[in-house]
């Protein structure tokens, strides 16, 4: 399994830190580790879905959470 | 998709001397005048070219590195290939069978008074006079952040009740470069250009740092290039006691335009003392 610090995910895939933490203060991600904040694929994923919904998409910060529980609903009903 | 540190054998780390050396002993081995009739040495030859041409410098490092992010997205996990029956995200719904949106509104309204976090960047100038900016919330309204003098980076302003859900907003500062202050880690780096005059007989003038300004000594006889270091004058440690350094890097100057009068000078003085800059470099 691959596993990030917040340094790597910042020069792998051009990510704000303030963002990141953002997301993680918001618990929009729950990083797999988050004591000493190591984020894994799932995270990654999920904060460059956020990245692109925030800024390709315009969706606002309010909506994240809100699009983002459904769509973890829908992928849990979808492997039912 | 070509990856140009692999085909190298470098790492994603590694720097432009690195590149090269590791080019040029692979561009060695197979290359296809010393590897006679082979066509996969040729073929390998032109792939390191390619790949050198990707990574080479730090500017193409960061043109490919973008392409792969943004635009092709090859290297990037798309959030559906993340999702599997083993997902953390999806375990709160395995506890509880509720319909689709009774979750959703159950979270919202445990989400109600909760706080909202945000990030404001500001330059270290903007951090001399102290500054006021605003923030737009996602409730369509404007919070104004107050910035005052001299806050320090990482520093977390609270604004009561402001929260998107009734909580409070906190708004988390946080440096940018800006052309006067450059940031690399827990130093800044300013530019000073300075005359011919000043350069070759030296000056005192006033310098600004994080701090204010101070009275800045140039010694006689400097070059472009030379750097001053101002102990202590940079962005607060982690220990949140000690600062970095100011660094200044010394530029000499010509007149913006050409002088008859210098240049003349200038021939002259060159006749009778001439020397080499290139030569003592080297």
């Amino acid at each position: 399994m691959c596993t990030y610090p917040i340094n790597d995910l910042v020069q792998i895939y051009r990510l704000e830190k303030s963002f990141i933490r953002i997301c993680i203060k918001n618990q929009w991600i729950i990083p797999l580790d988050s004591k000493n904040v190591i984020l894994d694929q799932e995270d990654v994923g999920r904060l460059l879905l956020i990245k692109d919904l925030r800024h390709n998409l315009g969706v606002n910060d309010a909506a994240i959470p809100v699009i983002m529980h459904l769509l973890d609903q829908v992928y849990w009903l979808k492997n039912r | 998709m070509l990856d140009p540190y692999k085909i190298l054998g470098v790492g994603k780390d590694a720097t432009d001397e690195e590149i090269k050396k590791s080019y040029r002993e692979l561009t060695k081995k197979y290359h296809p005048d010393l590897n006679a009739g082979s066509k996969e040495a040729e073929n390998k030859f032109k792939e390191l070219g390619e790949a050198y041409e990707l990574i080479s410098n730090k500017d193409s490092r960061e043109k490919f590195s973008q392409s792969q992010t943004e635009t092709t997205g090859q290297e990037r996990p798309f959030y559906h290939q993340t999702q599997n029956p083993d997902s953390r995200y999806r375990r709160i719904f395995e506890e509880d069978n509720e319909d689709l949106f009774s979750s959703l509104f159950r979270s919202q309204a445990q989400a109600r008074n909760r706080d909202s976090f945000y990030s404001l960047e500001i330059t270290v100038d903007e951090t001399l006079h102290g500054t006021t900016k605003e923030i737009a919330l996602p409730n369509g309204k404007e919070l104004k952040v107050k910035i005052p003098k001299g806050i320090a980076e990482g520093i977390k302003l609270r604004f009561k009740g402001h929260g998107e859900t009734g909580g409070d907003a906190y708004v988390e500062i946080h440096y940018k470069s800006s052309k006067r202050f450059k940031i690399e880690g827990e130093d800044l780096i300013s530019e000073l250009p300075i005359n011919l005059d000043e350069a070759l007989h030296g000056t005192q003038l006033d310098f600004m740092t994080i701090e204010g300004p101070i009275l800045l000594k140039i010694p006689a006889g400097v070059n472009s290039g030379f750097k001053l270091k101002i102990k202590g004058k940079g962005l607060l440690r982690a220990d949140k006691k000690s600062r970095g350094d100011q660094y200044i890097l010394v530029t000499v100057m010509l007149p913006s335009k050409p002088d008859t009068e210098l240049s003349s000078l200038i021939k002259k003085w060159i006749k009778e003392h001439p020397y080499n800059p290139r030569s003592e470099a080297s």
